[in-house]
């Protein structure tokens, strides 16, 4: 019954990737291992969370840049796509007028191991907090609900507006059975991106999550370093302006 | 009885709610969120992490950032499992939104889910913005292994099945009975009417286990709730 109420214009982000040799750089910045950075990215551009030296979970929030109370919806996104974020996938904002933030255009994992359930990336699960870290670990790294934090300061947003994110680079699936959640370490390596193409003017804050590339579980971040790693955010002009949304609301309340 | 357009409940630490069916399946949305300060509520994704994506007995609700702990927990659950695939009881629910009804070929003039929350929180003098997300009791729902993406088929559950959640907190609980009914039915085959649920409270004169639990550790929260409050 879910996923296919809103069929996607595949051929429109066809022609998309295939323009890509006239796209403009716009900027490139490194967000140091462990922090949290918060950027603005205007409709039509592309922006690409690429890995440098391992793979790292970014924990990643998405707003509409004019009205921040239309945010990425999470419960709606898993009803909408299901559980995995790749390409194809739409970033989906909250009721009453849900429509798609952002479409993810690229996810480029050269030694993808996609034999088991698992894959990376997930629309579920939120972020890691100081409450967690001191319980398993005994200590309180910059946790992702501090790098949230920091990264909604940058964008002019308050913390208050942090909602639940996407977990990219982690390697997770809902157990069916169980309803666990099941994680392993990322396959993503050096030079792996995922790519969003924004359909309307947004505000990404994320965080480059202390659990690294999820190798250590947190039953053994007491004993175990947890490597973190930097993260290049990469800002393209595309020169395509975003199809308009034409699915009004017209339920009963939508207006209310 | 619960009616269409839902309702809003008080309860204090220490009691309980139950919610039995009356005439068969009838998938139950809870929201809460704390009598002393509304900002802290459930928070349905670490929920989920922390105690998987379908409550059975002994599942604990946590509340938001930088509260985090424990608002309800489940101390009775009589829906019996029937055949696979499915769970029941979702927490990463929330998704019964106007479009996603209206897509879903719901009558416009039928309120979603959502539309029934807001509407039953501004009479509380409650912020619709406040609930983002609930957990979803007697719901069945299947998750596709390959895909994750999910199904909700209709539930087990049967009339007299009940849940019961006991309060770790002094809080307010909204409850919508979703216009899904007890699922597997498309939207357009519903007249946005709703089984009669009924919801009974009780006092235990029992009090909650003190939080933080004993010998575990807790940041200091003070600095979190700060930032909160200069920034808005």
């Amino acid at each position: 019954m879910s996923g296919h109420v809103y069929p996607i214009d595949r051929g429109f982000y066809e022609a998309l990737r295939g323009s890509a040799p006239s796209w403009q750089k716009v900027s490139r910045t490194i967000v140091p291992a462990g922090r949290g950075y918060g950027c603005r990215v205007l409709a039509g551009q592309t922006v690409r969370l690429e890995m440098l030296e391992r793979a790292q979970i970014i924990d990643l929030d998405v707003f509409s840049a004019d009205e921040p109370d239309v945010y990425l919806h999470a419960p709606t996104q898993l009803y909408l796509e299901g559980g995995r974020v790749t390409v194809g996938t739409r970033l989906w904002s909250t009721p009453p007028r849900t429509r798609p933030l952002a479409t993810v255009i690229e996810d480029r994992i050269a030694r993808r191991d996609s034999t088991g359930m698992l894959r990376d990336h997930k629309c579920y699960g939120a972020h890691c907090n100081p409450h967690q870290w001191l319980l398993f670990a005994g200590r309180l790294p910059r946790t992702c609900y501090d790098n949230l934090s920091e990264g909604c300061r940058m964008v002019g947003l308050s913390p208050a507006r942090i909602h639940d994110n996407l977990n990219l680079y982690m390697k997770s699936a809902l157990d069916p059975a169980t309803g666990r959640h099941l994680n392993v370490t990322s396959d993503a390596g050096p030079g792996d991106f995922i790519e969003f193409y924004a359909e309307m003017d947004i505000l990404l804050v994320l965080s480059l999550c202390p659990y690294g590339d999820g190798s250590v579980v947190p039953e053994d971040w007491a004993t175990t370093d947890v490597l973190t790693s930097p993260v290049a955010v990469e800002i393209t002009e595309t020169g395509v302006k975003p199809a308009p949304w034409s699915h009004a609301p017209s339920s009963a309340g939508a207006t209310a | 009885v619960l009616g269409p357009e839902g309702a809003v409940i008080t309860v204090r630490a220490g009691d309980l709610v139950s919610l039995t069916l009356e005439a068969g399946p009838q998938v139950v949305l809870v929201h809460a969120w704390s009598t002393a300060d509304p900002r802290e509520h459930i928070w349905c994704n670490e929920t989920s992490s922390l105690e998987d994506c379908f409550l059975v007995e002994g599942s604990r609700l946590w509340s938001t950032m930088p509260w985090f702990r424990t608002m309800l927990t489940v101390v009775e659950d009589r829906v019996v499992q029937g055949p696979e695939p499915g769970r029941h009881h979702f927490v990463l629910d929330g998704w019964e939104t106007p479009v996603v009804w209206s897509a879903e070929g719901g009558d416009p003039a039928i309120p979603s889910a959502w539309d029934r929350f807001a509407s039953l929180l501004r009479r509380h003098d409650a912020d619709p913005r406040t609930h983002r997300d609930h957990v979803a009791l007697f719901r069945k729902v299947a998750i596709d292994p390959s895909s994750q993406r999910i199904a909700f088929p209709l539930s087990d559950a049967r009339a007299c099945d009940r849940v019961v959640l006991y309060a770790e907190l002094d809080l307010q609980l909204a409850l919508v009975p979703s216009p899904f009914q007890g699922g597997g039915r498309p939207a357009r085959e519903l007249d946005g009417g709703v089984l009669p649920v009924r919801v009974e409270t009780w006092a235990t004169g029992v009090e909650p286990i003190g939080w933080p639990y004993s010998g575990l550790p807790y940041p200091d929260i003070q600095p979190y709730l700060s930032t909160l409050e200069a920034s808005s």
